[in-house]
């Protein structure tokens, strides 16, 4: 039987990495964080089931699946994408769900090399936490502008995140 | 549509329309690499919730991050076992927490702290020291120590050999108001603590969970009251006290008494304390002056605090579903010049029977038997069951209703089905009688507790009357293992017969 401490250890391992994954099912942070405290709840029910876990992400994996597609239906606001495309996921997320720790340890950095006004977005949106439209109003710009550097800004920090990884050969391509 | 990364990002962003997801799809099919990208983009989103939720306005992280993974997931498991809140969700309704969440205010004997649920390197408590979020606090035998919240609304004695957690905690970064409640809300794993806790916002309620129950603390009308006792704004003018205890389990003989059953015994001396069994969720108000005791052979409700027997393992029910077939049947001759009876087999007439029937209540059939006594021909049927009620307390209900009363038989002016439960037989054992009355349905309870360690063969009835008729007779024969019901006069329907163990107030 899989104790509780185990059963800690091994969601604390994984838990940024299955949000991940939840989040391109549901794609809505605050549904992916529903759904993996649904996640827990059911490996929390079924722990005494586990005599050993060869592959703790795997199976946590695929609850999370059918955690965010029961909530994507709850919600009724989208269809899930093509099966195709399910699948692709899960092998993406089996193969690189491990370098979720190098995400994080990147990300600090690659923040700090952001142009001012950059950064100034990105502390507005995540750490003051405001709304796009709030940080349009704080700044003097309409929202679609602020959107689209955002989404600009992101892109810079995903792209400056994969050359450290490559560098450090820890981020699959 | 833009470009990939732009509608990868507003994917995430929950920001596409149906079409832009459906071309998003198709180009994911034909380009892995888009797949590849997705997966990278959440990780970084996600990353970056962490970060900044984990830095916001704290250039330097607070030392209790050091244990942000376990409290993480300690949450995590709380939320498995229907606590339900979680931490890191934030929004711009904020606060700002500490890590330290109370000092040792007292210790006799030997108390450690321990940095966190899993952690065996013990730390000796002091006065004066504080206590983080997410420790573990143990006392070792013949100890005690009282914690005193930093915010001077808590107070907890711990019992000797008692292991708590303290709550798991809350980031020292902008958080949702609600997830707050986490700071009020301990884990007793064993041994006894008293709480003592000043009126608590609604959404910050005080809580202690065992392996058993989950005891809440009511505030809301408490707080109430002491707004109007002392008109200063004292909010710990009064205090609720809550009182957990675990009883030991004797593992030798870990069934060798109902004491030892694994439970949780909640005390209340002030305010109000929702108190909820884990086990099925079921919950009960237990007030001032009450006590509950949650585990797996308890009723869970509220007993008064005089009490000195509890209900506890389910000896006996039947609702009569399968018919007959726990029951053997017969009935008493009275000799009418002696007045002397005598137990025969059942032969069923006219106006003599018992059989399985079917009766409506509250608009749903139920299942039952019936029972019909003969008025004048002085035979009255019984039905009995054998059930082990020999040796310790047990509380007896009957529930019926009387369909008719009786018409023939001797009288008994002044006698009402409502006053009339007497007690013929030799009182080796105390007892305490109920009866209820509602319309056509009666329950008729009994507890018995013994008086005498002797366990003398007796007998107790339970006599109803009805129109100054005696009508029907309930009887616990204990020593010969024997539970019964017979009729004297009129007709009835039994709906329902439940035997319960009494125990001590552990």
């Amino acid at each position: 039987m899989l104790t509780e401490p185990e059963l800690m250890r091994q969601i604390v391992n994984h838990r940024k990495a299955l949000l991940a994954y939840v989040l391109t099912i549901v794609r809505n942070y605050h549904l992916a964080e529903d759904v993996f405290q649904d996640v827990c709840v059911v490996l929390a029910r079924r722990r005494t089931e586990f005599t050993e876990i060869p592959d703790f992400w795997r199976l946590a994996r695929g609850i999370a699946k059918r955690q965010a597609l029961a909530a994507l239906r709850k919600s009724k606001r989208h269809a899930p994408m093509s099966p195709e495309v399910m699948a692709q996921l899960e092998e993406q997320f089996d193969a690189s769900q491990s370098a979720m720790s190098h995400v994080e340890q990147a990300l600090a950095a690659c923040i700090e090399q952001l142009p001012e006004s950059w950064g100034k977005i990105v502390r507005l949106r995540y750490w003051g936490q405001l709304s796009v439209a709030a940080i349009a109003v704080k700044l003097g710009k309409t929202a679609n502008s602020v959107s689209v550097t955002m989404n600009r800004v992101k892109s810079a920090l995903a792209e400056c995140i994969r050359v450290a990884g490559e560098a450090n050969g820890e981020m699959p391509a | 549509m833009k470009s990939p990364d732009d509608a990868l990002w507003k994917y995430l962003d929950d920001d596409l329309t149906p079409t832009e997801q459906r071309e998003l799809d198709r180009a994911m099919r034909t380009d892995p690499s888009l797949v590849g990208k997705l997966v990278r983009f959440a990780m970084q989103e996600v990353a970056l919730r962490e970060l900044s939720g984990a830095t916001a306005g704290m250039p330097v992280r607070h030392r209790w991050r050091r244990w942000a993974p376990p409290l993480a997931l300690a949450a995590s498991l709380l939320v498995a076992l229907g606590i339900g809140l979680w931490l890191n969700r934030t929004t711009p309704e904020t606060i700002v927490a500490h890590d330290v969440i109370a000092s040792v205010e007292h210790v006799q004997g030997s108390a450690f702290g321990f940095a966190d649920a899993d952690a065996t390197e013990p730390r000796p408590l002091r006065i004066g020291d504080e206590i983080l979020f997410g420790m573990r606090i143990e006392t070792g035998p013949d100890s005690a120590a009282t914690l005193a919240w930093l915010d001077n609304t808590a107070r907890l004695a711990l019992a000797e050999s008692t292991v708590i957690s303290m709550p798991a905690g809350v980031p020292s970064v902008p958080v949702r108001a609600s997830s707050v409640s986490l700071q009020k809300r301990m884990v007793l794993h064993q041994g006894a603590l008293t709480a003592t806790v000043a009126p608590q916002p609604a959404e910050q309620p005080f809580a202690v969970e065992t392996p058993h129950a989950l005891a809440t603390a009511l505030g809301t009308r408490f707080r109430l009251e002491v707004r109007g006792e002392t008109g200063n704004g004292k909010q710990d003018a009064r205090r609720l006290t809550l009182d957990a205890r675990l009883p030991a389990v004797d593992a030798e003989h870990p069934d060798s008494s109902p004491n030892h059953q694994p439970s949780t015994i909640l005390h209340v001396e002030d305010g109000r304390v929702r108190f909820m069994r884990l086990a099925d969720r079921e919950s009960v108000e237990v007030a001032a002056g009450e006590f509950a005791v949650a585990g797996d052979d308890f009723p869970l409700k509220p007993y008064p605090a005089d009490t000195d027997w509890i209900e506890g393992r389910l000896v006996f029910e039947d609702d009569f579903s399968d018919g007959l077939r726990h029951w053997f049947l017969g009935q008493t001759r009275v000799n009418m010049e002696t007045l002397m009876g005598a137990d025969e087999p059942f032969a069923q007439t006219e106006g003599r029977i018992i059989e399985a029937a079917r009766f409506r209540r509250d608009g749903r059939e139920i299942p039952g038997i019936r029972m019909a006594a003969d008025d004048n021909a002085g035979v009255f049927p019984f039905l009995m069951v054998n059930r082990p009620v020999t040796e310790t307390a047990y509380v007896v209900e009957w529930e019926y209703a009387m369909l008719k009363p009786g018409k023939a038989g001797p009288a008994h002016p002044g006698q009402s089905v409502d006053d009339d439960l007497l007690f013929h037989e030799k009182r080796l054992r105390d007892f305490k009688t109920d009866f209820k009355k509602s319309e056509l349905w009666l329950t008729v309870r009994v507890e018995l507790t013994p008086l005498d360690v002797s366990h003398r063969p007796y007998t107790l009835r339970r006599r109803v009357y009805y129109s100054g008729r005696l009508a029907s007779v309930a009887r616990t024969a204990f020593q010969k293992e024997l539970v019964g019901f017979s009729m004297q006069s009129g007709d009835v329907f039994l709906s329902r017969c439940t035997i319960r163990e009494l125990v001590p107030v552990p």
